[in-house]
């Protein structure tokens, strides 16, 4: 179980999460929801090492969760100058079958430049190479931005079997539908800290509630223009 | 690893491939009569130098490196990572030091790989908006040098720091200014938001001279102590003030020539390497002051045609 308790980051006076805690059980998929500027890519870097947290804890299996134990899959992936996208991969992991076993779930060029893949082909060999990492605690920050209709369904499917790695899987997405799709819980951040946790079943409810708090102006507005 | 060192072998063939063999051909004969002097001269230039320009080398691309995110992602320490790289950086010049017969000066060239200990410049450049404290004595529209000085305040300590051994020995001055230099690179990286960009030529040149103004005075317990302890030096003590100037102008304005809004970073280590590089090495300054009065140039006219929306 990945455990989280009293996480606080602040950017300078700025504080971004506030005692943040949240409780995510091995095999489980868990959405993180929250508007833009709520704290989800600071909670992702502080889990996946890259921030350290001003105060509280994190722990994967009652032990501090370490660097390695977390695969990070960036809104905006880095890739090299002049490196194709199997020597991209090899670089996280040098070994073919596992390659050939997981790049066949995307049709990529491979042997041609990264570089020169589209946004969507370079999302996709990303979360490839988060895959590739097969570490206990998967990290996608936005995974579905950019990538087309069929590998958006491809990267759901893979991630609804990602329980079977027997590790956690957290999703951000600024799409709720694609949240609702894939994730077991889904939680709200808000004021820097989870103001809700929201099962399977209630997720209609929560789809309901979020287009009336975020569309339900627009009907007076429109009204009576028919 | 020996993938790692493949793969590096591959990306450097592939720019060479696109950079055009035969133009770098071309250029190498029609410049023969620049770099060959200045190669002979290699022959006998003592190990402490070729150490220092390794530091500066392989610092400058290591404090500008923006794939920190990729190499926590790879099986390996990011220190080994960083070590191959920059072995594989200096190798080419520690090669040539050994044909030329400087065997001293090769090894004291890998000096650079201690850069590796310093924090990976993509990764603090990356986070370097984010202030973490705040910077005394430097006014806020001073932003680049708030920020470099936020995302490498070790790196401005030391300098400081290695500054005050000026009175002392010129090596200590030396090594201040080398790192300034090193420094100097990763000041402009951040240059979000647009409203950074001055509106006028007039205010371009004030916020460059400001620029000036605020590393002088950073400078300035190195130039009196040396001015006061190494009189003998006093032509050095002038060099280190032209060299810190003409890298400036040719950061600022280069830089600002090339920032359009969306553009978080403006990495070009390279361009900083070869600016250093040329600062550094005898002579150099002559090709980076036309080089600097260039990007100005640049800068310039760009604020001209720069509309804001």
């Amino acid at each position: 179980m990945l455990q989280i308790s009293e996480l606080e980051y602040a950017y300078g006076e700025k504080p971004v999460l506030r005692g943040l805690g949240l409780e995510v059980a091995a095999g489980e998929i868990h959405g993180i929801l929250g508007q833009n500027g709520a704290g989800k890519t600071t909670l992702f870097r502080l889990l996946a090492g890259w921030l350290k947290p001003h105060a509280g804890t994190v722990h994967w299996q009652g032990e501090a969760l370490a660097k390695q134990q977390t695969a990070f899959l960036e809104t905006d992936p880095y890739f090299y100058p002049y490196l194709s996208g199997m020597e991209y991969l090899r670089l996280i992991r040098n070994d073919a079958d596992r390659i050939q076993q997981w790049s066949q779930i995307f049709d990529l060029p491979l042997e041609e430049l990264a570089e020169d893949y589209s946004t969507g082909m370079q999302k996709k060999l990303a979360f490839l190479g988060v895959l590739l990492q097969e570490r206990p605690l998967l990290i996608l920050d936005e995974p579905f931005n950019g990538v087309d209709f069929a590998g958006n369904e491809v990267m759901m499917a893979v991630i609804r079997r990602s329980g079977l790695l027997k590790g956690a899987t957290l999703i951000s997405s600024h799409v709720l539908q694609t949240l609702t799709h894939v994730c077991d819980r889904i939680s709200l951040l808000k004021d820097g800290h989870i103001a809700h946790i929201v099962e399977r079943a209630d997720f209609p409810a929560l789809e309901a509630l979020i287009r009336a708090e975020t569309t339900g102006h627009l009907d007076q507005l429109f009204e009576g223009w028919d | 690893m020996g993938f790692l060192i493949l793969v590096r072998c591959q990306q450097l063939l592939r720019l060479l491939r696109a950079a055009g063999w035969g133009l770098l051909l071309v250029l190498l004969v029609v410049t023969a009569g620049v770099w060959a002097p200045g190669l002979l001269r290699l022959s006998s230039v003592p190990p402490f130098w070729l150490s220092g320009l390794g530091l500066l080398l392989a610092g400058s691309v290591h404090l500008g490196r923006s794939d920190g995110s990729f190499i926590h992602q790879m099986p390996f320490p990011p220190w080994q990572t960083c070590l191959i790289d920059t072995a594989l950086l200096l190798l080419p010049g520690s090669l040539l030091l050994v044909a030329i017969g400087n065997w001293p000066a090769a090894l004291a060239f890998f000096a650079g790989l201690a850069v590796v200990v310093l924090p990976l410049g993509g990764l603090s450049g990356r986070w370097r908006k984010k202030a973490r404290f705040k910077v005394l004595f430097l006014p806020p529209d001073l932003f680049e040098l708030r920020s470099a000085v936020r995302g490498l305040p070790v790196g401005w300590l030391l300098a400081f720091l290695l500054q005050l051994g000026a009175g002392w020995h010129i090596a200590a001055f030396v090594g201040a200014v080398v790192l300034v230099l090193v420094l100097l690179g990763t000041v402009f990286e951040a240059l979000e938001p647009k409203e950074l960009l001055p509106r006028n030529r007039r205010a371009l040149l004030r916020k460059w001279r400001r620029n000036a103004l605020a590393l002088h005075l950073f400078f300035s317990p190195a130039y009196v102590l040396a001015l006061l302890w190494q009189t003998e030096f006093y032509w050095l003590i002038l060099y280190a003030a032209v060299a810190i100037e003409c890298l400036l102008a040719l950061l600022f304005f280069y830089k600002y020539a090339l920032w359009y809004p969306g553009r978080e970073q403006l990495g070009s280590s390279v361009f900083t390497a070869i600016g250093l590089l040329l600062v550094v090495l005898p002579g150099g300054i002559l090709v980076a002051l036309p080089m600097a009065v260039w990007a100005g140039w640049k800068g310039l006219r760009r604020q001209q045609y720069f509309t804001y929306d």
